[in-house]
């Protein structure tokens, strides 16, 4: 089989994977109310509404939502059907909370979103793969038992203690002991007062880019520390298998100095499966890290996904849960295609 | 001894001191900010930052981000904070309560002598003092103790303490027995099941109050377990009114009125969704309802009200388990003036309106008022607001009629003078109708400009009420006609007579007729004003100057704001932490006292002289 139509087998599955998925994804946020009886419109009635409540206010506030009270088969029915036809025409409709389109609601988050995990990503990538490469080439050495030590270490450490520990250090101690000299935000993405006084600055844009910068160090380090470990395993122990391969061997026999043999002739063939891990990473950016956002404050989409499910806000999860299902399945199809394109061993069969 | 020179500098220094003592109130009130108590605010700017967890909240507070937290504060911030630099912590009672509802339609809760005898064995001071470490109070009516409606510690008994042999005198009274080598009580009915008390898993308050409440069971006999379960799940039995014994929540009351005793635990509620958890029914308390919905004497309804309390707390359809204490945090360094409301403490509207910078910041004017948020701004339109968070931006945007002072009591806002009547003030008004005029200010204006008048809050009333599904209609539900008879008095009338028909008009936001009338009644949600990019026409003593999502809100002084302080008025700078008004009923009486002490003691020593 070649090529084109290795791709269009791939196309197919992907499409049936989408298909799947969106049924999948009407019934996962949906389980409380179809398990329990749970309503979004129970969680937003307060004590004072809830007094007051009539009959006809109830069935109006369902309306207003789009909803049905105590919904029967057909009423199933009949909302998984609308529900397809929106997933389909990209109709991902209003937010219960803010009235406003998700789609706005999703825009507004995803650039901090991809900044966060972008960067962090990418450092992580770097750091890993240069230290994992470094100690590969000595394996069992003082440094690479070490190296290893102390990757395994942070793999273990939980991303929002590392974050609080960050915070408490450069947000509180620093500045304390520093009089404010070292100090980084407490939290947010910018600071309110740096943005006021910027408007009216010619240079007012690369200083909210700088103040936006500042924000990022702290998340993107604790996101970078979380990340690092996994990589640089990866690459190391993969390093490690590559440089046992006669291939290598034949490379020192012919007389190649040491690095040669390293960078040009290991590492080349130790990134193969790399390549998935970085695409399926790129692939999974845009789910934001819930847990670092939550710690601080970052206005992103992790933090977003886990309010809106807290209220069962149903348009907004399920148009986020699509999204990210759809940036894997193609990510996942990309690190193939790359993989192909990459690895000649590979045959498309 | 001494010399007659001597004892007439006494006596007249005497006499100075005291005359100073009796005209000194007269200056104390002198002191405050200018303006009356409405005056306000004297700010320029309040900025919402966004700061969702309370890690950053006090992280922020300490490093000088932030002037006052918005939400209260976790106790274990208390010691840290109370050592603080320039940090202040202030407390008020919460005005709401957690507890159990007790299913009354379930054998054997279904005993008046099951629940009380609950209610005696359960130890209320030790859930405060184990679970909240003090910080937090016993409680048994359903009113809050604060609300000046409460009859709490006004009954004979209380259920504070664990009074075991009270509660098994009572199930022995009702028949409750042993069989020969049971474990646990048989009712007079027979065998019952173990009952199930479930309390949310998201809270550890709440699994440990389940603990106590199955404890105090166990102590009386009755086979009993404790079961962490999802709140929204068992929530949604109990608005469906289906299955279960016993299970705990937490009320936050947004207003001091009693009404919801009659709406709430009315029998003919007892099947309606969302009311009545416990099923309750009382012919008894039933008798009390209709004079404290439907009657527009304070003496009646205020009867009314205590005994609804007192048969409440009598039956026990739910036991209350604690009402915790408020702590808040907030900076003192450049503002003086918080005010600590008696429902939302410090961080409150009232802080706002009456904070302003010290003298050695440059006060008393200007400034920037910095409060944490929670949770971001869902949506400009307060109709559609749900979340606390966006309400407490949103409500410094507009006016009502009335409002409530820092302390709990009605205050004239918008409407100047108003008058109530029934049929029995006027025959003009159909029996069994209430009609209220309010005349209003005069000088009100929308920030466009527009005079806000009678025909402004006509149109809102009306809109409020015809708009489906929002949440300010219930209260309205009963209004026939809201009009504007001239351009300063607005007349409301309800098909119905109740004393709390006022409060269901006056508390309601004002809004701009000239805009709302552009939306659609059905389409009110959809409106999502979008400031400051597009103009958003308010009248509230705040505009939104900026607006950066998931950062801050930043609100800038109204200056047409027709209750807003002259400016050009120096103002001595205060240190307190509430704003009296000046109080000369105080002086009097305080001069008269005064005088007595000038007269006697004075001439005492003038006649010793002698």
């Amino acid at each position: 089989m070649g090529l084109r139509e290795y791709v269009i087998r791939r196309l197919i599955y992907m499409f049936l994977l989408v298909v799947a998925v969106v049924c999948f994804n009407f019934f996962l946020f949906r389980l409380p109310t179809l398990l329990f009886g749970v309503s979004p419109v129970d969680l937003m009635i307060d004590v004072n509404l809830r007094r007051n409540m009539t009959a006809e206010l109830l069935e109006e506030i369902y309306a207003r939502f789009g909803l049905v009270p105590n919904p029967d088969i057909f009423d199933w029915i009949y909302m998984f059907w609308r529900y397809v036809v929106n997933m389909f025409t990209g109709d991902f409709g209003y937010s219960f909370v803010s009235q406003r389109p998700v789609t706005d609601e999703i825009m507004a988050r995803l650039p901090n979103t991809l900044l966060l995990m972008g960067t962090s990503s990418i450092v992580a990538i770097i750091l890993g793969i240069f230290t994992g490469v470094k100690v590969a080439a000595d394996p069992g050495s003082n440094r690479d038992v070490g190296a290893v030590t102390v990757a395994l270490f942070i793999y273990a450490l939980p991303v929002f203690w590392v974050g609080m520990m960050l915070l408490m250090t450069f947000s509180f101690y620093v500045p304390n002991l520093t009089g404010g000299l070292i100090q980084f935000p407490s939290g947010g993405t910018i600071t309110p007062d740096v943005w006021i006084a910027s408007k009216d600055d010619p240079l007012g844009g690369l200083i909210i880019a700088g103040n936006i910068l500042h924000h990022l160090v702290l998340p993107m380090v604790t996101l970078g520390v979380g990340g690092y470990g996994g990589y640089f395993l990866y690459m190391r122990n993969s390093l490690i298998d590559v440089m046992t391969e006669d291939y290598i061997l034949t490379a020192r026999a012919k007389g190649l100095d040491e690095n040669q043999v390293l960078y040009k002739h290991g590492l080349k063939n130790a990134m193969l499966p790399m390549v998935t891990i970085i695409a399926m990473t790129f692939g999974f950016l845009i789910n934001g890290a819930t847990l670092t956002e939550t710690v601080f404050g970052w206005y992103g989409l992790g933090r977003y996904i886990f309010r809106s499910l807290i209220i069962l806000d149903y348009p907004v999860v399920q148009a986020i849960f699509m999204v990210i299902a759809i940036t894997a399945i193609l990510a996942n199809f990309i690190a193939d295609l790359l993989y192909g394109v990459l690895d000649p061993r590979i045959k498309y069969g | 001894m001494a010399s007659t020179r001597a004892k007439r500098t006494i006596a007249i220094t005497l006499v100075a001191a005291f005359a100073l003592m009796a005209i000194s109130p007269i200056f104390a009130t002198a002191q405050t900010i200018p303006g009356h108590a409405k005056t306000g605010p004297y700010i320029d700017k309040l900025r919402f930052d966004v700061i969702t967890s309370d890690d950053l909240q006090v992280l922020a507070l300490q490093n000088d981000e932030i002037d006052v937290i918005d939400s209260f504060l976790d106790p274990t911030f208390i010691p840290a904070l109370e050592v603080a630099e320039n940090i202040q912590l202030t407390n008020v009672l919460r005005n709401g309560y957690g507890f159990v509802t007790i299913n009354c339609d379930r054998y054997p809760l279904n005993y008046t002598a099951v629940r009380r005898a609950i209610a005696f064995a359960l130890d209320k001071n030790a859930i405060s003092a184990d679970i909240f470490e003090g910080f937090s109070g016993s409680q048994d009516s359903p009113v809050p103790k604060q609300n000046g409606w409460s009859i709490e510690g006004q009954l004979p008994y209380t259920y504070y303490e664990p009074q075991v042999q009270k509660g098994k005198d009572l199930l022995e009274a009702a028949g409750f027995y042993y069989e020969k080598g049971a474990e646990f009580l048989t009712g007079p009915k027979g065998d019952f099941d173990p009952i199930l008390v479930e309390c949310a898993s998201s809270s550890p308050i709440a699994i440990e109050v389940g603990a106590f409440i199955a404890d105090a069971l166990l102590d009386l006999g009755i086979e009993a377990t404790s079961e962490p379960t999802d709140f929204y799940e068992y929530l949604g039995r109990l608005n469906n009114h289906l299955d279960y014994d016993m299970c705990f929540l937490a009320w936050e009351f947004g207003s001091a009125d009693v009404d919801f005793l009659g709406k709430e635990w009315a029998s003919w509620n007892a099947d309606e969704p969302f009311l009545n958890f416990p099923n309750f029914k009382n012919s008894t308390y039933d008798y009390y309802i209709d004079d404290l919905l439907h009657s527009t004497d304070y003496d009646t309804v205020y009867a009314a009200a205590i005994k609804l309390q007192e048969i409440w707390v009598y039956e026990c359809p739910y036991i209350i388990t604690y009402q915790n204490i408020k702590y808040h945090a907030w900076r003192d360094d450049k503002f003086a003036g918080h005010v600590n409301d008696w429902s939302d403490g410090v961080p409150g509207t009232w802080t706002n309106k009456k904070v302003h910078l010290k003298a050695d910041q440059g006060g008393p004017f200007g400034g920037t008022f910095r409060w944490s948020n929670s949770l971001d701004l869902d949506t400009f339109n307060l109709l559609g607001a749900s979340s606390a968070y966006t309400i407490q931006v949103l409500t410094e945007l507009y006016d009502s009629l009335m409002t409530l002072d820092s302390t709990g009591l009605d205050m004239l806002w918008l409407a100047e003078s108003y008058l109530a009547e029934t049929h029995a003030e006027n025959d003009a008004i159909p029996v069994g109708h209430t009609r209220f005029t309010f005349n209003i200010l005069q000088n009100a204006t929308w920030t466009d400009g527009t005079p806000l008048t009678a025909e402004d809050v006509a149109f809102s009333l009306n809109f409020l009420r015809d708009a489906p599904g929002n949440r300010y209609r219930p209260d309205l539900l009963e209004m026939s006609a809201a009009y504007a008879p001239s351009t300063y008095t607005v007349v409301v009338e309800f098909n119905t007579e109740s004393y709390w028909h006022l409060h269901g008009v006056a508390f309601k936001p004002i809004f701009p007729k000239h805009i709302m009338q552009e939306i659609v009644i059905e389409d009110w949600a959809e409106w999502s004003p979008n400031p400051p990019v597009e103009e958003f026409v308010t009248s509230g003593p705040f505009i939104i100057t900026e607006y950066v999502a998931g950062e801050f809100t930043e609100l800038t002084y109204n200056p047409n704001y027709f209750f807003g302080p002259d400016k050009t008025v120096e103002t001595p700078d205060t240190d307190t932490t509430t704003v009296a008004p000046p109080d000369f009923t105080m002086a009097i009486v305080a001069g008269a006292v005064g005088a007595a002490v000038v007269i006697l003691v004075g001439g005492y020593v003038l006649m010793r002289q002698k």
